[in-house]
């Protein structure tokens, strides 16, 4: 008999806020968090963003640092594992022997892109901290630093898959019984390379933007952090805590048909779907709400809405995008998600997908309104660059 | 939980891809990092298909397909990679244009190849393979978080897993990473080592019995940590017949020095760093020449840094460490 | 026109990096996505770019790319048409 995978506590940072509350409080309220950059430095300073307005020097007195080197990445993972870790109620001794699986897309690219400029002027840099946080396993280090972990460590990038993929591993060690603890999540901060690289491919939206619309023009680029803290049973019994929802599915799959785009039928999004609910022996007309990846291009929102419209068929559930308020947070959108989806559970209420107005012809439209109703199980989809796909399935058990 | 290596390719900075050659004909380096042997790849990668790719991209396609030849799984259960730093090449170039450009016209190549899952999602695309994909970036854990992963999935009932790792070096990167001083001076490299990674193996097939990772330790505290993995394994240090370390040359490294110094005087002690250079994923070669060892029979003259050997070789331990905060252990057989 | 022609493979060769791929081999009315040379959503943006770059000829929306990247006949064309 397999454990079963317990969640106990998570914590969020997105442009809607830090912490969990600002993030509800904003969900509930139809308030999105796109705005123009200000915290990052950059010749498109018009182009809508969702970006948390709290600069570097105060998250990281936030977090209690001083060290004034430390990747904006790292920064707003530290604040969301923390939250993710007092709601759980972890003590030291059970963060000792807790691990950690971190995802991020391009780790402290926000410092070093800013050095290498300077390198290419011809200024003079510190190397060792400039460059120090480059490397993705960089901010993994600094948040199991800052929260004492000593148990294992993985970071996964497999672009905006990454942190569906960090709760979908700590999801199998802990049903194959190798942890019993884990902290999984991801980070990424905005930064001058993510953003000119999704301009670049033409894939931005001027204004704000507005997934599984017939005339969406692309996504809003968002940062952010979010981590789950997920556990055994026996875990939870033996510190007297308990589980807020249970992850029950998820599901890997990769579309192998383009190294950006998505398959016309969603070849990739189907199987993903299909084998997160083969996981979690839920058959899907027991979904009751889909956080889909929805970014608002033109490419995704069409493939993900083929391949929902398969899985489900007639009886397609209410599902919405949440990205037209927190932005495409790349690396931590899975994870954001998954918060949105456990609040989702803890609240019954669908988050509504914002701007949307026409509805594309292949799939009924989004749900537009925050709409209480019966959630038992939620379904979260998260699919990236290089063809990564990946679902996750969370339970109600209350 | 026990896996085998059924089949093993690597890109070094010496022979390391051509079986018939291996380890032969020794390269010494005019720049100053260790630039990887690569073959000619025409000959293994449709040009229509390469056109795109960075040297991290093909070297990695080049030893994923002599995996998948040597082995004869066509469609792996997964592809797993880990990568210290990724397609680094094509990351510092759209850098640069951003730069010169000046957040302008900027062209997207660059860009949607430097994703660090670019490696596994490029073999996805080749082999049309659906299964899961996943990349793994932890530093000197990097290839260790794939490995785990791999031998996870054994576990949890996939058969055969195509799992890599593979970091590549520029000029501008190895200028950065000097000044950075973390080389725990050995020369920076590159280099791609791919495996068919199975739940059972023939008579050829090398078994990884065991894996140990751990972060920051002192060097004394290493030999705790030794004892503890011998000990799980049921071995005795008498029965281990080679030594694979992650150095180039002998060393005063305390950490090597105290695990060399926990086995029989006169073990013979292999470089593979001499190989490979330094980098996140160096530590993948480890077990090609784990396995080139064990199934020659042979300890490869110029990797020996310490150490004779006579006798048959079957139990061999792989010890490596990335400065300091990066510690595996793991344990072959044949 | 012909020079404009033989110019514009040379930059295609080497911004899409055709390395299998002589200027003389494409013909001036091949298709250069799909069966022909086998372009794709990718090679679009970079044409862009090229275009702007190497020539000053602009194309806004990508969607306007199809039309103008059919063949070499018709990017010269376009570029003679927008230098007028």
């Amino acid at each position: 008999m397999q454990s079963k995978v317990y969640i106990s506590g998570y914590g969020i940072v997105s442009a809607l806020g830090v912490g969990v509350g600002s993030n509800l409080s904003a969900l509930k309220s139809s308030t999105g968090g796109i705005s123009v950059p200000a915290i990052l430095h950059t010749a498109h300073k018009d182009m809508p963003v969702g970006e948390l307005k709290i600069a570097n020097a105060e998250l990281a007195r936030q977090v209690g640092l001083t060290d004034k080197t430390i990747s904006r990445t790292a920064l707003l993972g530290i604040l969301a594992a923390r939250e993710a870790a007092g709601m759980a109620g972890l003590t030291p001794e059970k963060l000792s022997a807790t691990a950690l699986i971190n995802g991020t897309s391009v780790g402290g690219m926000d410092l070093s892109e800013l050095a290498y400029r300077d390198l290419q002027e011809g200024k003079d840099v510190d190397y060792k901290s400039s460059f120090q946080g480059h490397d993705c396993g960089y901010s993994t280090a600094k948040i199991a630093d800052a929260l004492d972990l000593k148990g294992t460590l993985q970071t996964i990038s497999t672009a905006c898959s990454s942190s569906a993929n960090t709760i979908m591993n700590a999801g199998r060690m802990i049903r194959a019984g190798m942890e019993d603890c884990v902290i999984a999540g991801g980070s990424d901060a905005l930064s001058l390379f993510t953003l000119n690289g999704f301009n670049s491919l033409k894939i931005l939206d001027h204004t704000h933007c507005r997934p599984f619309d017939v005339e969406r023009q692309g996504l809003n680029l968002g940062e952010g952090a979010a981590f789950l803290v997920l556990e055994s049973e026996q875990s939870l019994h033996g510190r007297g805590a308990s589980a807020i929802a249970e992850l029950v599915g998820y599901g890997n799959a990769n579309d192998a048909y383009h190294q950006t785009a998505s398959s016309p039928e969603g070849k990739g999004a189907l199987l993903a779907m299909k084998k997160a609910l083969k996981i979690a022996g839920v058959p899907s007309d027991k979904i009751d709400y889909i956080n889909a990846h929805g970014t608002g291009t033109a490419n995704n929102d069409l493939s993900e809405s083929h391949a929902i419209r398969e899985v489900f068929s007639t009886e397609v559930p209410a599902y919405s995008s949440t990205k037209a308020f927190t932005g495409h947070t790349l690396a931590a959108a899975g994870a954001i998600e998954a918060v949105f989806s456990l609040l989702a559970i803890q609240h019954q209420v669908a988050f509504p997908n914002l701007n949307f107005t026409n509805p594309m012809d292949v799939i009924k439209p989004p749900v537009t309104s925050l709409t209480p109703m019966k959630i038992q199980y939620v379904l979260s989809n998260s699919f990236g660059f290089g063809g990564n796909c990946s679902s996750l399935i969370f339970a109600d058990i209350s | 939980m026990k896996v085998y290596i059924t089949a093993t390719s690597a890109i070094t900075p010496q022979n390391t891809f051509d079986p018939e050659k291996y380890l032969d004909n020794w390269q010494s380096s005019d720049i100053p990092y260790l630039h990887a042997l690569e073959p000619e790849y025409k000959n293994v990668i449709d040009p229509k298909l390469a056109r795109r790719m960075s040297r991290i991209i093909k070297m990695s396609v080049a030893t994923g397909n002599r995996v998948l030849t040597e082995s004869g799984i066509s469609q792996p259960d997964a592809i797993i990679v880990g990568t210290g730093l990724g397609c680094i090449k094509d990351t510092e170039k759209f850098l640069k244009e951003i730069i010169t450009e000046k957040e302008g016209l900027l062209s997207p190549t660059a860009f949607i190849q430097s994703t660090h899952n670019t490696i596994a999602g490029q073999l996805a695309l080749m082999l049309q393979c659906p299964e899961d994909n996943f990349t793994y970036v932890n530093r000197g854990h990097s290839f260790e978080n794939a490995l785990s992963d791999a031998i996870l999935r054994v576990h949890e009932g996939a058969n055969h897993i195509l799992l890599g790792g593979a970091d590549e070096m520029t000029p501008e990167v190895n200028n950065i990473l000097v000044k950075m001083e973390c080389g725990n001076n050995i020369p920076f490299g590159e280099g791609a080592c791919f495996f068919m990674i199975s739940g059972s193996g023939d008579e050829t097939s090398v078994c990884v019995e065991d894996v140990a990772t751990f972060g920051h330790i002192a060097p004394d505290e290493l030999m705790k940590k030794v004892d503890n993995f011998l000990r799980k394994n049921d071995l005795d240090k008498s029965e281990i017949d080679a030594l694979i370390l992650g150095l180039d040359k002998k060393s005063q490294d305390a950490y090597y020095q105290n695990f060399i110094s926990a086995f029989a005087v006169g073990i013979p002690v292999a470089g593979f760093k001499k190989v490979t250079g330094e980098y996140f994923t160096s530590s993948a070669y480890a077990y090609n020449l784990g396995v080139e060892m064990l199934r020659q029979q042979c300890i490869f003259p110029d990797t020996l840094l310490s150490g004779s050997h006579s006798g048959s070789l079957h139990k061999v331990l792989i010890y490596n460490h990335y400065n300091g905060e990066n510690h595996a252990i793991s344990f072959l057989s044949l | 026109m012909e020079e404009l022609k033989e110019n514009l493979k040379a930059a295609i060769i080497e911004a899409l990096n055709l390395e299998d791929v002589n200027a003389a081999d494409i013909d001036d009315n091949e298709p250069l996505f799909g069966d022909g040379l086998g372009l794709d959503s990718i090679d679009a943006l970079e044409l862009i770019v090229l275009l702007e770059k190497n020539y000053g000829v602009k194309i806004e929306n990508p969607e306007d790319g199809r039309e103008v990247f059919q063949s070499i006949n018709t990017i010269a064309a376009y570029i003679e048409k927008s230098k007028k």
